[in-house]
């Protein structure tokens, strides 16, 4: 029953939470090291994995056979891993290093907020759901 | 999920600069100084940045590939200057050889300003990439409330 | 007078009737509907429905912003409120329906 009373706008919520954290962690190591020569800017993705989840974690019909498949069904959610590598669309400079700062700060601010938006969006339905459950008995 | 791994990240990249400035600092008051305890002119300084995984032990590096991409970054060496020092003629000088000349450190004034300023700038956008992860903590403390 | 407009003339044309002639056969129709709007329980089915679809356009708004694709905060926001007063005043009218029919049930016959 808990799984139809907190639907899966709440999981992916929450998943995005946790990317969104993951990535702040990523952005700290390129900032942190945005002078160690040769070091590669990483990058983390996790947007298309999570909207296929979300798209087709309300079709059970499809089955997958091999853990690496698109995660599919009911729990699809939980289960979308982010990919981390070093970002390939970047300009090097001379002694190796390739973060861009100023880009690097721009996702950071950008990240801080959606993740708490998504925070924020979390707390509204809990109150709804709280409300209901607590007025409906009047 | 782990807040502190971003903290300990930009903490890493903070002390790296700090002591990034420390050379720089020696370096600028240095730059006229003729004798040092190794003999001759003082030799101009400089950090060496490397990138190190990020694990406080080894449970940590079981951990998923995502977590283990993260480095941080330490300064592994403090390299010497090898090259060259300046000579000038000062034959009044009580460092002056044989010839008149006396041996300066070959440090750029300019160029020293020029590190500060890049080493203030990161140290700063380090700061605010752990105010963000600051940030971040403290409003998830928020959630249900 | 009657204007000629597009949607008048297409309607002409098929029919062979005059303006006025399908404007009374509006107003007979229109009629029955209101006499269907004043049904209450048609009320209360359309108010839930469209709590309903506020909700789902809401939810959908949200995954989007939990995936990146949409990054309007504001519009975002101002979805979930909306889904969120629609909801709080359908459970205060159920809460009155209620208590209406409780004062009714109380009534002496």
């Amino acid at each position: 029953m808990s799984s139809k009373m907190f639907d899966k706008t709440v999981d992916a919520l929450g998943s995005s939470i946790d990317f969104r954290l993951l990535r702040n962690n990523v952005i700290s190591g390129n900032v942190a090291n945005a002078e160690t020569p040769g070091y590669k800017a990483k990058k983390i993705d996790f947007e298309e994995a999570l909207s296929r989840a979300i798209d087709i974690s309300g079709l059970n019909r499809l089955s997958t056979d091999h853990g690496d498949h698109f995660p599919v069904g009911p729990g699809a959610i939980s289960r979308v891993r982010a990919d981390v590598y070093d970002n390939p669309d970047v300009n090097v400079s001379n002694d190796g290093n390739t973060v861009d700062l100023e880009r690097e700060m721009a996702n950071l601010a950008e990240n801080t907020i959606l993740y708490k938006a998504a925070i924020q969006l979390i707390n509204k339905k809990m109150a709804a759901l709280k409300y209901v459950a607590a007025e409906g008995g009047r | 999920m782990d807040f502190s791994k971003a903290m300990r990240v930009s903490s890493s990249g903070l002390a790296a600069q700090r002591m990034r400035m420390n050379s720089i600092s020696s370096n600028i008051a240095n730059i006229n100084t003729t004798r040092s305890p190794e003999g001759g002119p003082y030799r101009r300084k400089d950090v060496v940045f490397e990138a190190i995984p990020d694990s406080k032990n080894f449970g940590d590096v079981l951990t998923t590939v995502p977590d283990q991409s993260i480095q941080r970054v330490q300064v592994t060496d403090v390299e010497v200057d090898r090259g060259a020092p300046l000579l000038k003629y000062e034959p009044d000088h009580p460092d002056a050889n044989a010839d008149g000349y006396v041996a300066y450190p070959n440090i750029n004034l300019m160029e020293e300003m020029a590190n500060m300023i890049q080493a203030t700038r990161a140290y700063e956008a380090n700061i605010s990439s752990m105010q963000a992860t600051k940030d971040m903590a403290l409003s998830a403390l928020e959630l249900g409330q | 007078m009657d204007g000629l407009t597009i949607s008048n003339s297409q309607r002409l044309l098929e029919s062979g009737q005059t303006t006025s002639q399908i404007r009374s056969e509006q107003m007979k129709a229109d009629g029955n509907d209101s006499k269907d709007q004043l049904n209450f329980a048609d009320t209360l089915k359309q108010a839930i429905q469209e709590v309903n679809d506020l909700q789902k356009v809401a939810d959908i708004k949200m995954q989007q912003l939990a995936t990146g694709e949409n990054k309007n905060i504001p519009d975002v926001m101002i979805s979930a409120e909306k889904a969120d007063i629609a909801l709080k005043l359908m459970v205060q009218v159920r809460n009155k329906i209620i208590e209406a029919y409780q004062e009714i049930m109380k009534m002496q016959v």
